[in-house]
């Protein structure tokens, strides 16, 4: 076989995958997706028996925790019964599982109202929080990374490590607090922490959770500014404290990257340092993005701190006080959530990641 | 073709030192060399010769590591002093001097399609070229390194292609803008023989066709034997021998450019016979 | 050609981490001037009449809510904070090593073994101290378990990928092709790689795990309030803060800063020491050879 039949067999071979549609490219995305829903039942099986085993774990009275300290030993006894307590635990396993199955996540000890509820009511507000430092923490630490790896050993590249290494060594709540006493108190340029509005506001009508989204369908654009002003402070000093995550990911990565073969020829092309370093940066960025998503778990206990000194009261705030209550639906509740939140989260990573490399998704065919 | 016009690129004790860990290695000592239009020019030596080093040189791409400690450079009849980098500006590269760099799977930026790769290409050189105008001279320069359905090809990414096609657009990016030198850096490594002789074909119809310079930096004797009519000889950074390929193997003055004949000959007996002969007219092709 | 190059087929640097001196002197020096001042020195004491007090030639640090100096009590403050952290540190690098280790060398359970830790580190790892914490009490033992917990499979993971990594080298597989066995391979060519690459990772881990306290004591779960600590400070400090007095908060986060920053620069120095010493693949294979033919013949 020549070399000019064997070339005519893969032009032909990519005409058809074209003409089809590119259907090469869609199964490949679709199978990497099959297999990785593969691996939730397994998760959630772990993760609701890990949360099961909470109340094992944790001392609970939740009969007289609810009913008070006063309450008879008959009303105890009910209460019991009614929430199946006195069953052995393998029964108290599969109700857990049952109630779970039917969308019931328990019932707070303290408020009283669903689980469910709680969560639905604070989930908004922590991922706004969550996904905005997420996402200039990427820009500011890959930021970082690109000018040092293009200026190494100058001023930028040295100041840059300097700010990477402040960054790392402030936790996100110390920078709160420091920013709210020289922005808020000091300067009065930011908002005071009263929460995600100013004290006296109205909240719109919760349709997605997130409040500067739910502002904006209400039409209440004038009041867009407050909100976003409201976020500044939190936002920055969680993006600050995690940008030495992006940066120091970047970095080594860029700079395999730039001493790659195809850096080096895009360099003989004559194409300028700019787009040089775009190129590096394709090459890069992928393991960046798919690193992210450990970010995210570590991201809530940041997250949940920064919450109570700005009165978020957002679910990190609301999953403290929680187990400082030993409130056990809460914290199973939160545990349940949580767990899956960031397994989807990975998943999605996983999955911009695999969209972002074309030989990943060519690979799996 | 005038031979005895200005020379299109000139070296004139050209140093290059490496610096690593402290350690400072020469790996390219005082060669001078001269190339004009229109000629082929082989450079021969083992790995570690400082041959890729004088072609970097010239590119102006040594890695951050390395650094022209003294020397001249001339190009098209231009000096360009030794700096540290040293080397053409980059908007000679890409447009004056191309390069085919040994490895065509790396080459190519694996994440975007080659028609995109041609148009920053070309956009490097001509800021305000269309997108048409790179998909045009893009389409052309794919069918003049031989590949077939170039509008199909375009829109594929490199890893959809075989190692002699993705060699070939290499070639493809390093000539389409008609530089006035190639400068090829062992450019069939990891080639089966078909598609080596292929793309030394294609530099070679390229060179003669259009009047270019070829700078062949190569450790195959044979081969830049055959397609070239100049070899420059280099060992530990030093030019040993110099000369027309008929003068050199029928009459090597160094003993290492006799040795590298005698290894070659002891691999391929009786084709150094014809090697011979062919580079008689070697200059003519 | 040297002895040493034969070792791994570069030439090896024994180099000093050199900016890790400087920020371990800066931490061990605010360490003992906190023992200093808890050992030595009066228990600072409350003084209603000097409450807020701005910093100023008496009152260095100012004073808090409740009169008690500002300096005094940060500085009384390493003395708790610190050793807490390093116990945390210790414990997790006592365990956590030994099992980063086996799980490094023998592969065939390993896979399953770092499975589950993946799972287990997508669990946000602040409210877990939390939660630990309330269920075992606040003392001076359960924090450092509960920060040994979490840095557990932090050590694991990163001893088995440089254990893998390294592994994969070819020097390794020269070694081993040389008859060297198992061990003596983790021995002569592993441990000397891992030994900074340790010492980098207790030093991270320790800063972390300072951060860890401040965070615990701030929302009020770390030791009690009666034990200074920067993150009780931090949070008394915060509710007085609208009133101006930025000194209750700043110092002992100042303090806090310069120790975590501290341990991080000197993690930075450790990782930059490992890699001009580490390792790279040999650059010919006629080194690995050479070094092969070197072991063969020293062993005989």
């Amino acid at each position: 076989m020549t070399v000019e039949s064997a070339e005519a067999g893969q032009t032909d071979a990519l005409e058809t995958s074209e003409a089809a549609g590119g259907g090469w490219k869609r199964r490949g995305v679709l199978r990497a997706v099959a297999l990785r829903l593969l691996a939730l039942p397994p998760t959630l099986i772990v993760l609701v028996t890990f949360s099961f085993l909470i109340t094992a774990v944790l001392p609970s009275n939740p009969a007289r925790v609810v009913l008070g300290d006063m309450a008879s030993g008959e009303a105890v006894a009910e209460f019991n019964h009614e929430l199946g307590l006195d069953q052995p635990v393998i029964e108290q396993y599969f109700m857990y599982w049952g109630r779970l199955l039917r969308g019931d996540l328990g019932t707070s000890f303290y408020s009283g109202l669903p689980v469910g509820d709680e969560i639905a009511h604070r989930a908004g507000s922590t991922l706004a929080l969550i996904v905005s430092a997420l996402i200039l923490a990427f820009a500011m630490g890959v930021g970082i990374a690109l000018v040092g790896t293009r200026f190494p050993g100058r001023f930028a590249d040295r100041s840059g490590s300097f700010v990477v290494s402040v960054s790392q060594s402030i936790p996100p709540f110390v920078l709160g607090i420091v920013l709210l006493y020289l922005l808020s108190y000091q300067f009065g340029i930011a908002p005071p922490p009263s929460g995600q509005q100013p004290l006296a506001a109205e909240t719109p009508p919760q349709v997605t959770g997130v409040l500067a989204i739910d502002m904006v369908l209400a039409g209440r654009f004038s009041e867009l500014g407050s909100v976003l002003s409201h976020m500044a402070l939190p936002v920055t000093a969680l993006a600050f404290g995690y940008l030495a995550f992006f940066a120091r990911i970047t970095r080594p990565a860029l700079e395999t990257a730039m001493a790659s073969d195809q850096v080096q020829f895009a360099r003989t092309l004559g194409l300028s340092e700019a787009r040089v370093l775009h190129y590096g940066w394709l090459e890069a960025r992928v393991p960046v993005i798919a690193y992210s998503g450990q970010l995210f778990a570590e991201m809530l206990g940041a997250t949940a701190i920064l919450e109570t000194i700005f009165s978020w009261n957002g679910l990190g705030q609301w999953a403290i006080t929680s187990i400082l209550k030993l409130d056990i639906p809460s914290i199973q509740g939160f545990v349940l959530v949580a767990g899956t939140a960031t397994f989807v989260v990975f998943f999605a990573l996983d999955f911009i990641a695999k969209a972002l490399d074309p030989r990943i998704r060519y690979d799996r065919n | 073709m005038s031979a005895d016009g200005p020379g299109l690129l000139g070296a004139e004790a050209l140093s290059v030192e490496y610096t690593t860990g402290g350690v400072r290695v020469v790996a390219v000592d005082r060669v001078t060399f001269t190339l004009k239009p229109g000629e082929r020019l082989g450079i021969v030596g083992e790995s570690g010769s400082g041959k890729s080093t004088v072609a970097r040189a010239v590119l102006g791409t040594l890695p951050p590591a390395a650094q022209v400690t003294s020397g001249v450079l001339q190009v098209g009849g231009r000096s360009i002093e030794a700096t540290a980098r040293g080397g053409v500006s980059r908007d000679a590269r890409g447009a004056e001097i191309g390069f085919v760099p040994q490895n065509p799977f790396g080459a190519l930026n694996p994440i975007l399609t080659l028609e995109k790769q041609f148009r920053n290409a070309l956009r490097a050189h001509r800021r305000r070229a269309t997108r048409a105008e790179a998909r045009e001279l893009a389409v052309r320069a794919m069918a003049g390194v031989g590949l077939a359905k170039p509008a199909m090809l375009l829109r594929a990414r490199p890893h959809e292609l075989s190692g002699g096609m993705k060699q070939r657009v290499v070639v493809a990016l390093a000539t389409w803008l008609s530089p006035s030198l190639v400068i090829a850096d062992e450019p069939t490594t990891g080639l089966d023989l078909i598609n080596q002789r292929l793309i030394m074909d294609l530099l070679r119809k390229g060179a003669s066709d259009e009047g270019r310079s070829l700078l062949l930096v190569t450790h195959d004797l044979p081969m830049a034997a055959e397609y070239c009519a100049r070899l420059l000889v280099m060992r530990a950074g030093r030019v040993v021998e110099e000369g027309s390929v008929n003068s050199i193997l029928s009459n090597p003055k160094h003993e290492y450019t006799r040795q590298l004949i005698h290894s070659v000959a002891m691999l391929e007996s009786g084709r150094l016979e014809d090697g011979t002969e062919s580079s008689m007219d070697g200059a003519a092709r | 050609m040297t002895a040493t190059e034969f070792t791994n087929g570069t030439t090896r640097r024994r180099s000093r981490p050199r900016g890790a001196v400087m920020p371990s002197i800066v931490l061990i020096t605010i360490l003992l001037l906190g023992l200093a001042e808890r050992l030595f020195a009066a228990a600072p004491l409350p003084d209603p009449t000097r409450t807020l007090a701005p910093p100023s030639k008496d009152a260095w640090f100012g004073t808090d809510a409740i009169g008690v100096d500002v300096f005094a009590r940060t500085l009384s403050a390493a003395a708790t904070d610190i050793p807490i952290a390093l116990l945390g540190t210790f414990m997790a690098a006592v365990v956590g090593i030994p099992l980063g280790l086996a799980v490094g060398i023998n592969s065939a359970w390993s896979e399953r073994a770092m499975r589950c830790l993946d799972g287990f580190q997508a669990f946000p790892i602040l409210l877990f101290t939390i939660a630990v914490v309330v269920l075992a009490g606040n003392s001076a033992v359960v924090i450092p378990f509960a920060i040994a917990v979490i840095n557990i499979p932090r050590y694991m993971r990163l001893l088995r990928s440089a254990c893998l990594s390294l592994r994969e080298k070819r020097f390794v597989e020269a070694a081993t092709a040389a008859g060297s066995s198992n061990v003596r391979t983790m021995r002569t060519h592993l441990l000397p790689h891992l030994r900074l690459l340790i010492l980098s990772q207790t030093s991270l881990t320790a800063a972390n795990a300072l951060v860890i306290v401040s965070a615990l004591g701030f929302l009020g779960v770390g030791m009690n309030a009666s034990t200074p600590s920067w993150g009780v400070m931090m949070a008394s400090g915060a509710t007085v803060l609208s009133r101006g007095s930025w000194w209750t908060v700043v110092f002992p986060a100042a303090a806090m800063f310069v120790c975590v920053y501290s341990l991080n620069r000197v993690s930075d120095a450790l990782t930059r020491a490992q890699a001009g010493e580490g390792p790279a693949a040999p650059r010919s294979l006629r080194r690995v050879a050479q070094h092969v033919f070197v072991t063969r013949r020293n062993r005989r």
